[in-house]
């Protein structure tokens, strides 16, 4: 992925800039929010299970070669194809083969993060190839030329007028803000889409390695179209997506949607154990639809890697989200101010960790490690840590600001020696006092603006601990 | 080509392991963990409440017929009230109310089993799928309810097209009320081979939803706007 030119800290600048994407997130992510936590409140033993799913993942990863491998041979006996894929034009060209070989004029497609991530859409489209949709959210961002914002809610970032104004500009349909009008105009679309299209593309959420089943949540019902409907099916999936068996599925199952959008169980949850079967004997009946191919394409790009990192810990992820919506940082300046396909607090550990810390060294610093996300998060990843570890690694990449660098060192100076330290601490209260007004300071001079353009500190008080201390005694 | 990654990917996969720079000692228990375990009911009312309620909260309708009978009023009224002129269900063997196909037929309409040509046949298959778009109501059995997410589990198969419970806007399930089980974890128990048989099983939670437009609650997407469990008294 390439990285953003433009830094940081003014994406989140604009972004807090923007009136219409404030209005979106505060009518949207509460809902995330209060719905995960009522879901959570009505499962028994919520948190003994989420520790054993945190094992699950744990376990799985520690043994991901043979899983993976197990796995691998099961699709093939279920009479699915596998194709290993290194990186993301790997995977891209395995994809863009398969549609040349067998003249893919249309392809539909599901949700999948891991599209995104190669950036599929573009490898399509630059060979003539068309790439359509079909999950609302993704519709939207697509009609628009957007990238998702929220890894479950892609259009999170829009208002209902704005989304009302885009169907009428592209679809021609008359002006509405009614999300009810609005969806049925999009299903009619798409059902010709459906109808039309030669290969479904979706992503995976769970890969089964005892059964070699791909197991896939929707709740539109795009999941089904995408792998019912077009003869040809290619799920694109990360290579450390798997769990040992059903049963393991079904822990994870119970996590997943309440997780994510507050529900027990997303309205659909698909089973695929390889493409439709044929008969047995001639003439026995076989299965009366689903796909005559399967294919299933294992993506890589970087995951191996990452698992013998300092931050192998984020391949437990099973992308539900719930770390966006009680993350300050994204609540404030949404998806795309990060600049990765992979937002919030997961994202600013899977994308440096993915595409790079040279390049996305800023990242791990969007966050203010209040740990809610470690709160939340279904299989107890220790999103703070890792942040922190990745920005231990920034700072040995020797991507650290450079006033930040003489700060640290001009502070070790004073707080390595208790004279120096009581001198520097006499010298912040005298050196701030004309600015502080009843206990805050609203505004320092740069590099500390940092700091004071966005909230106030507060005021050193009158008299130092240590001064105190002497006094009492 | 994808083979010769696949030694690339298990090989650097196996060297990342090995560095075992992991501090997390989560890692270490090499043994399967196993689940806690937890109290579920297991009495046949019980169960049928639970399933009740939650399909019931995720709105979808059920009724409870006292005969077969009254069953079969019950899916009329359903093809009545959505004015279906095409229906498209499961065969006659997998629905466990005889006459389905029959009663459905002298109601005027017409009963399509969700049969698609083979792809190669474009012209065929094309057809065949228009013919079934106009379908307005799907009729299906399924293999088990499950309790605690108040879910249908639908099996493909033979004679058990998967269309039936997605192309049309309205979905009519009959199930034996003897087939709820209490949790997923328990319906893969008692059916081990259940993704052996079939290509595709769906749990299906309710009728087809969005909330991609400021979380406001949509029914029908692209997925049924309607689902009605008919649950049986006996099963088949």
């Amino acid at each position: 992925m390439i990285p953003p030119r433009v830094p940081f800290r003014q994406r989140a600048a604009q972004a807090l800039a923007d009136p219409a994407l404030r209005v979106a997130l505060d009518r949207a992510v509460d809902h995330f929010t209060t719905g995960r936590a009522r879901a959570m409140a009505s499962l028994p033993g919520a948190d003994a299970l989420r520790d054993h799913a945190c094992r699950v993942r744990a376990h799985t990863l520690s043994r991901l070669d043979h899983y993976l491998a197990q796995f691998a041979e099961a699709v093939e006996a279920a009479g699915g194809r596998v194709h290993w894929a290194r990186d993301a034009a790997e995977a891209n060209q395995i994809v863009l083969d398969l549609a040349r070989s067998q003249g893919v004029k249309l392809v539909v497609k599901s949700k999948s993060m891991v599209s995104e991530e190669m950036g599929l859409n573009h490898a399509l489209e630059a060979a003539g190839v068309e790439v359509v949709e079909s999950d609302l959210g993704e519709y939207i961002i697509q009609l628009a030329g957007e990238t998702p914002s929220h890894i479950i809610a892609p259009a999170v970032h829009k208002t209902k007028e704005q989304v009302g104004q885009l169907l009428h500009e592209k679809l021609g349909i008359p002006l509405t803000h009614d999300p009810v009008e609005m969806t049925a105009a999009a299903r009619a679309a798409l059902r010709r889409v459906f109808l039309s299209a030669d290969m479904g593309v979706s992503g995976v959420n769970f890969g089964v390695a005892q059964t070699g089943t791909l197991c896939l949540v929707t709740n539109e019902g795009n999941g089904r179209m995408t792998t019912t409907l077009p003869r040809l099916h290619v799920a694109v999936m990360g290579i450390e997506r798997l769990v040992p068996t059903l049963d393991d599925l079904s822990v994870m199952l119970q996590l997943l949607a309440r997780s994510a959008t507050g529900q027990k169980l997303s309205v659909y949850t698909s089973l695929l154990t390889g493409p439709r079967r044929r008969p047995i004997d001639p003439g026995q009946p076989g299965e009366p639809d689903g796909p005559d191919e399967l294919h299933v394409v294992l993506v890589d790009n970087g995951r191996s890697r990452i698992l013998g990192s300092r931050v192998a810990e984020i391949l437990y992820c099973i992308r539900c989200g719930a770390c966006l919506g009680v993350c300050p940082v994204y609540r404030q300046i949404g998806g795309h101010a990060y600049g990765s396909v992979y937002p919030g607090p997961m994202g600013s550990v899977v994308t440096p960790a993915m595409f790079g810390i040279e390049d996305w060294a800023d990242l791990p610093h969007a966050s203010s490690l209040c740990a809610a996300c470690r709160d939340v998060c279904p299989v107890r990843i220790d999103l703070p840590q890792l942040l922190l570890n990745l920005r231990d690694e920034a700072t040995r990449a020797g991507k650290s600001p450079r006033w930040l660098r003489w700060g640290i060192r001009a502070y070790r100076i004073a707080a390595t020696s208790p004279t120096r330290f009581r001198l520097a601490s006499r010298l912040a209260t005298w050196l701030t006092r004309p600015i502080a007004r009843r206990g805050w300071i609203r505004r320092l001079p740069p590099p500390l603006s940092a700091w004071t353009d966005y909230r106030d500190f507060p005021a050193f008080a009158a008299k130092t601990f240590s001064q105190q201390w002497r006094d009492r005694r | 080509m994808s083979q010769l990654h696949r030694e690339s990917v298990l090989t650097a996969i196996r060297a990342s392991l090995a560095k075992v720079v992991l501090p997390d000692a989560r890692y270490e228990p090499p043994a399967r963990p196993s689940p806690p375990t937890r109290e579920v009911p297991t009495d046949p009312a019980d169960l049928r409440a639970a399933f009740v309620a939650e399909l019931q909260a995720l709105s979808g309708q059920v009724y409870s017929p006292a005969d077969h009978a009254e069953a079969m009023d019950i899916l009329l009224d359903v093809v009545r009230g959505c004015e279906a002129e095409v229906a498209i269900a499961w065969d006659e063997a997998y629905l466990p109310l005889p006459g389905v196909w029959e009663a459905l037929a002298a109601a005027g309409v017409r009963v399509l089993d969700s049969t698609l040509p083979p792809s190669s046949d474009e012209p065929a298959h094309a057809a065949r799928l228009a013919e079934l778009e106009q379908a307005t109501v799907g009729v299906t059995g399924a293999l088990a309810g499950l309790a605690d997410t108040g879910s249908l589990a639908l099996p493909s198969g033979p004679g058990r097209g998967r269309l039936a419970s997605l192309l049309p806007p309205v979905h009519v399930a009959l199930l034996p009320v003897a087939r709820i089980v209490p949790t997923m974890a328990a319906f893969f128990a008692s059916h081990p081979n259940v993704v052996r048989r079939s290509s595709n099983l769906v749990f299906v939670s309710g009728p087809s939803r969005t909330a991609d437009i400021e979380q406001t609650l949509t029914l029908g997407v692209h997925g049924p706007r309607e689902l009605h469990v008919v649950l049986l008294a006996s099963a088949l």
